[in-house]
């Protein structure tokens, strides 16, 4: 062992001094917001229930919602009210209906002339009122609802 | 599964479940609008051939025996029009829509319409009689038999109702001529027809209706109006005009020459209704001696004479009515059961039906007048 090992290094002993100063609570602070403001959202394991929770009630609102609104178009279509204007008859003025009319009071005159009155009244009536149809002879190139298909190839 | 989850899922099941109640109950309004027979007949009616005035001869009085080709051409003519009668006969409810608060004034358009559309069919089932299709001719009867009671069913005036027993007899009267030789398999399909028909007018609610008509009318519209307005014309004028009919000026003079005091009148022929519903139900000798004591009653009203309806001819067409129908079915129950069968029925009178045998069948006679002679029913087609 020389003496230069047994002495103590000055150099030693100023690096050994040089220990890392504890760091001051105002760097704590700074460090503490900069990670604050880059730091990722993560979900706490508390917080998950709530939010399945809430989406499910909104969900469930919707529903309600929907099934209010058809419910209440439903109810609109049935029970429109519609206001009716009057269809109550302005008779004529002097009381006279034509015979040409199939009117209930006509036809209860014809019935008190005689049974034959009203059949002829009747028969007037019919004569001058039907006949849209069908012009004489058969409709052989007319096809309507009652057509044979079966001699359509 | 959480919570969420599983009120989430309630919800929409709870939503798909409205939706799905709301589709069958807008699908049964809009099938429901369609439900109903006078649709159809108003398109019968639209298809009603184009006639000359031979046809027109032919369908108001088919000639007796086998229908001829003229008769053919014009049953084929009507295809359409009876096309759509089958279907308005298929459906039970019958409404024509018709306006009650019009008092006399109602029309009533289908009648003279159906009455052909009646004849029409007749003829047709006649036909196919004739052809041999005794389906064809047991269905399109049994279709008139429902259209004469819808004509009457849903409002019945005595003027439907009467429109209706006419309908009736023509379609028995085509029935009956054939029905002694129908197969058991169309006398069958024919019963059950019968069975089935719907309710239609009758003597008691056509009176209903008339008192309605004219004296509930009457009494609402005086009420209503004043003085100033036309109530002699529209009221009583109505009820009066005819050529025959007494004098408007002298009705009002009797009847105290005052808007209240006619309306009083009216007021007063309440009571002949009331009693006259009470004794339609009678046989027809107690009702002919009552209704002679009801009108003596109310002769000393003023506007009786020109208001009341003729109560009698109306009963004597119903009790023969009744009866046609009464014998119709129980043609049908001799052809498939034997003579004996007869005897179950009654006519209108309450006496049973009599069967005696004819080379071409059979014939069924009641004690019910129709215009002083018995209702009979010949019926023929008897197979040699």
């Amino acid at each position: 062992m020389t003496e230069r090992n047994q002495r103590p290094d000055s150099l030693e002993a100023e690096l050994r001094a040089l220990v890392p100063a504890e760091p001051s609570a105002g760097l704590h602070d700074r460090v503490g917001r900069a990670l604050s403001a880059h730091a990722v959202p993560t979900r706490s394991v508390s917080a998950r229930p709530a939010r399945r929770w809430y989406v499910g009630g909104l969900a469930a609102a919707a529903c309600v919602v929907a099934a209010t609104v058809v419910w209440r178009v439903n109810r609109r279509e049935t029970h429109v009210a519609v206001p009716i204007a009057s269809t109550a008859p302005a008779p004529d003025s002097t009381g006279t209906v034509d015979d040409d009319l199939p009117a209930l009071a006509v036809y209860r005159r014809a019935l008190g002339d005689s049974p034959a009155a009203l059949d002829e009244l009747l028969d007037r009536h019919a004569a001058r009122s039907l006949g849209g149809g069908a012009r004489g002879g058969t409709p052989s190139g007319r096809i309507t609802a009652s057509s044979d298909f079966s001699l359509i190839r | 599964m959480r919570y969420g989850q599983r009120l989430a899922g309630l919800a929409a099941f709870a939503t798909v479940m409205t939706l799905a109640a709301r589709l069958p109950a807008q699908q049964q309004r809009q099938e429901a609008l369609g439900q109903n027979a006078a649709l159809r007949y108003w398109q019968a009616f639209a298809h009603f051939p184009e006639l000359d005035d031979r046809q027109q001869k032919l369908l108001a009085t088919p000639p007796a025996g086998q229908p001829k080709l003229e008769a053919a051409a014009l049953a084929d003519q009507g295809r359409d029009t009876l096309l759509y009668l089958r279907r308005g006969a298929a459906i039970p409810q019958c409404d024509w829509g018709l306006h009650p608060e019009d008092g006399p004034y109602l029309l009533l358009p289908h009648l003279a319409k159906g009455r052909e559309l009646a004849r029409l069919a007749s003829l047709r089932a006649r036909v196919a009689f004739s052809q041999g299709d005794a389906q064809a001719g047991v269905d399109t009867a049994a279709d008139t038999l429902v259209l004469g009671r819808h004509l009457s069913g849903d409002l019945p005036t005595i003027i439907s109702y009467l429109v209706q027993l006419v309908v009736e007899r023509t379609a028995i009267d085509a029935l009956a001529a054939h029905l002694a030789g129908l197969e058991p398999a169309a006398l069958e399909r024919l019963e059950r027809r019968l069975n089935a028909l719907p309710q239609g007018g009758s003597l008691q609610a056509s009176m209903r209706t008339e008192r309605d008509s004219f004296t509930g009318w009457a009494i609402e519209r005086l009420r209503q109006m004043n003085d100033a307005d036309p109530w002699k014309q529209q009221v009583l004028g109505v009820m009066t005009a005819g050529g025959e009919g007494p004098d408007l000026n002298a009705l009002i003079a009797a009847s105290g020459g005052t808007r209240e005091g006619v309306m009083r009148q009216f007021e007063g022929l309440r009571g002949y209704y009331e009693k006259l519903d009470r004794i339609l139900p009678l046989p027809r000798e107690q009702f002919v001696k009552e209704l002679a004591a009801l009108d003596k009653q109310f002769e000393s009203n003023p506007l009786a004479k020109a208001v009341l309806p003729s109560v009698q001819k109306v009963y004597d067409r119903d009790a023969a009515g009744r009866t046609r129908m009464t014998l119709l079915k129980a043609a049908v129950a001799v052809a498939r059961g034997g003579p004996e069968r007869a005897k179950e029925f009654k006519d209108a009178a309450g006496a049973p039906v009599e069967y005696s045998a004819t080379d071409d069948g059979f014939e069924l006679r009641s004690k019910v007048d129709d215009n002083g002679k018995p209702v009979v029913l010949e019926v023929g087609g008897k197979r040699k």
